[in-house]
């Protein structure tokens, strides 16, 4: 198998919850592919991204990274492998855009050394990658929805890993910067060899830019696919709870929502 | 009104006031501070029943014959250093631990750790009257024995340490052994005057020993907290984005209120219950550089240093015979400072 990052049969919960967010989880990430995850809310998305970026520890199962379970690697060294983008990190006061951005150095910084050139090029790479070198020297707290989840995307960025895990991504983003973001991210893909796994909420987005996408449905794995096998009437019907029709234009899709199951 | 604009420009910039935008960069911002610290040492050595004008310390400090060698060596120095290390560990605890807790109304007297080291410090007197390192070596132990509740109350189980829970958990084990401290006191009256300068505290009578005493806690806490600057930078950024950049959120937090509380104890076991240094002095030199800790912490140090050191020359001279507590003063200046904090901060 090529999967590089692999759950097996998790079980996860929220700390604060009592009921698994995820049953039986098994899914693995190819080298190099764009995985968008897809569902309803409350479907257990951001549980299992949690889940493959080390955040969470499963009730049950394991999860792997490149063969090796992920709790036996340090924090750091998984760090390197791993960057995750969560859905709505708190903003710490009176930071720039540029320091926040420079956080996501510490995994490949020595103890006690400072930023090396490396270290403050891949910082202003990450900054104009996502747009947001004319806003580094503002404080994080002052900035719009929008450009807070550039300046967190940048932090990620600026991880340099191979593995990027991105909860939301487009979330609260204008039209261009939305459409740059995707570019972006078939960008890391097709010259990094990045692989990606995106939590997606509109369909056109996960069908725009995915190589695979993985729908949940209460907790667990419903189908994996391509866009154009997953996405279709049944499965909008019994995942999403909506009559609807699909249409395919040239990669894109258009789904035309009729109704809830039941109406008629 | 004639001049509402004029009324309405005063009342925008009245943050602006605080920041000092003016001043161009941390460095020179912490010169001043350093300066401001020098000066105020100089004040303190030159001040007291026994004038010195400053520029007759050299002299005085070296030559034997001086009428003001012996009160200077003797009395006011060694008040003057463990006013310094009171204020410097006092002021670097507070700073940790409104990195562990992600707020800026942290503080070792409000999380319980000074209340904890003094209800060591006391039981210490009473069981051991005798014996004079009881105070310190017990004042030590409570701040610790406190930081552990409070740490302990907070963890979940699941290894999580919410700063929320961590804060709440210290105010609730400050209100209970704080009550403890005022049981005692008010139980043992007959022995009053010790207890009661050690619960408002007070450096009055402070000699050398008790230098030796505070120096390690506060040389070992500050070099431990600066070491951990970076780690203590992480943690102003949410837990999980933390964890995300390879950060063991769980176990900088441990390390860094540990740290704390070994600065606390240390100040306490000297200067007795002295509140407030380690709520100010953070949070004004934040507003001064920013929330690097970096630059944060060695500020925090220097600038609590001075504020000691200032307070207790105000409590020696300004009711002069009488001495007033160091720690009566401070909370003087740190209760109103704290209102300003929660009325400033509008969420």
């Amino acid at each position: 198998m090529s999967d590089v990052l692999v759950a097996r049969e998790i079980h996860a919960r929220h700390p604060a919850s009592d009921r698994d967010a995820v049953r039986d989880l098994t899914l693995g990430v190819a080298r190099g592919e764009i995985l968008a995850l897809v569902g309803p809310n409350g479907s257990g998305k951001s549980t299992t991204l949690s889940v493959l970026a080390n955040a969470l520890r499963p009730r049950r199962g394991t999860v792997q990274l490149d063969g090796s379970d992920v709790r036996r690697l340090g924090r750091r060294q998984f760090a390197r492998r791993v960057a995750r983008l969560a859905q709505s990190p708190v903003c710490p006061e009176g930071l720039t855009v540029e320091q926040l951005v420079s956080c996501g150095r510490h995994p490949h910084r020595r103890p006690f050394a400072g930023a090396t050139l490396h270290d403050r090029e891949a910082v202003r790479a990450a900054l104009d990658a996502v747009d947001a070198l004319a806003i580094r020297t503002r404080e994080v707290q002052t900035l719009s929805g929008g450009e807070r989840r550039r300046a967190w995307l940048a932090m990620a960025l600026c991880q340099e890993s191979e593995i990027m895990l991105l909860d939301e991504p487009t979330a609260a983003l204008d039209l261009r910067h939305r459409h740059e973001l995707l570019a972006l991210l078939r960008r890391l893909r097709a010259e990094e060899g990045r692989t990606l796994v995106v939590v997606v909420h509109d369909l056109d987005e996960a069908a725009a830019i995915a190589d695979r996408v993985a729908i949940l449905q209460g907790g667990r794995l419903y189908d994996v696919g391509t866009p154009t096998r997953c996405f279709v009437p049944r499965m909008l019907r019994e995942v999403f709870g909506v009559v609807a029709d699909v249409a395919w234009e040239g990669g894109h899709v258009r789904v035309t929502v009729h109704g809830p199951v039941g109406a008629s | 009104m004639r001049h509402p604009g004029a009324l309405l420009a005063l009342w925008r910039a009245r943050y602006d006031l605080w920041r000092v935008r003016r001043l161009p960069d941390a460095r020179v911002r912490a010169a001043l501070v350093g300066a401001g610290v020098g000066a105020s040492v100089l004040v303190a050595a030159g001040l007291g029943a026994v004038g010195v004008p400053w520029r007759e310390l050299p002299q005085a400090l070296g030559d034997v014959t001086h009428p003001a060698h012996v009160v200077l060596w003797q009395i006011r120095l060694p008040r003057i250093v463990a006013g310094m290390l009171v204020g410097a560990s006092l002021a670097t605890a507070g700073a940790l631990l409104q990195a562990v807790v992600r707020n800026p109304l942290a503080d070792p007297a409000i999380m319980g750790i000074t209340a904890g080291a003094g209800l060591g410090g006391l039981i210490g007197i009473l069981l051991l009257p005798e014996y004079r390192y009881a105070l310190p070596a017990c004042a030590f132990l409570g701040g610790l024995g406190a930081t552990t509740v409070v740490l302990g109350v907070a963890w979940t189980g699941r290894g999580l340490m919410v700063p929320l829970r961590i804060m709440l958990s210290g105010v609730a084990v400050q209100a209970l052994l704080f009550s403890a401290v005022a049981l005692l006191t008010y139980a043992f009256a007959d022995r009053a005057p010790a207890f009661v300068a050690f619960t408002i505290g007070s450096l009055a009578g402070v000699g050398w020993r008790d230098v030796g005493l505070a120096l390690g806690p506060t040389l070992a806490g500050v070099a431990l907290a600066l070491a951990g600057t970076r780690g203590l930078n992480l943690l102003l950024l949410d837990d999980a984005s933390a964890a995300g950049i390879g950060l063991h959120v769980e176990r900088a937090r441990l390390g860094a209120a540990c740290v704390a509380a070994l600065l606390a104890a240390g100040a306490v076991s000297v200067a007795g219950l002295v509140g407030f240094v380690g709520l100010v002095v953070p949070n004004a030199v934040r507003l001064l550089v920013g929330p690097d800790h970096r630059v944060l912490l060695p500020l925090a140090a220097l600038g609590g240093a001075g504020l000691v050191v200032v307070a207790d020359s105000a409590a020696r001279t300004v009711a002069a015979p009488l001495e007033l507590p160091v720690g009566a003063l401070l909370a003087m200046i740190g209760g109103p400072y704290f209102l300003f904090e929660l009325w400033r901060r509008v969420v």
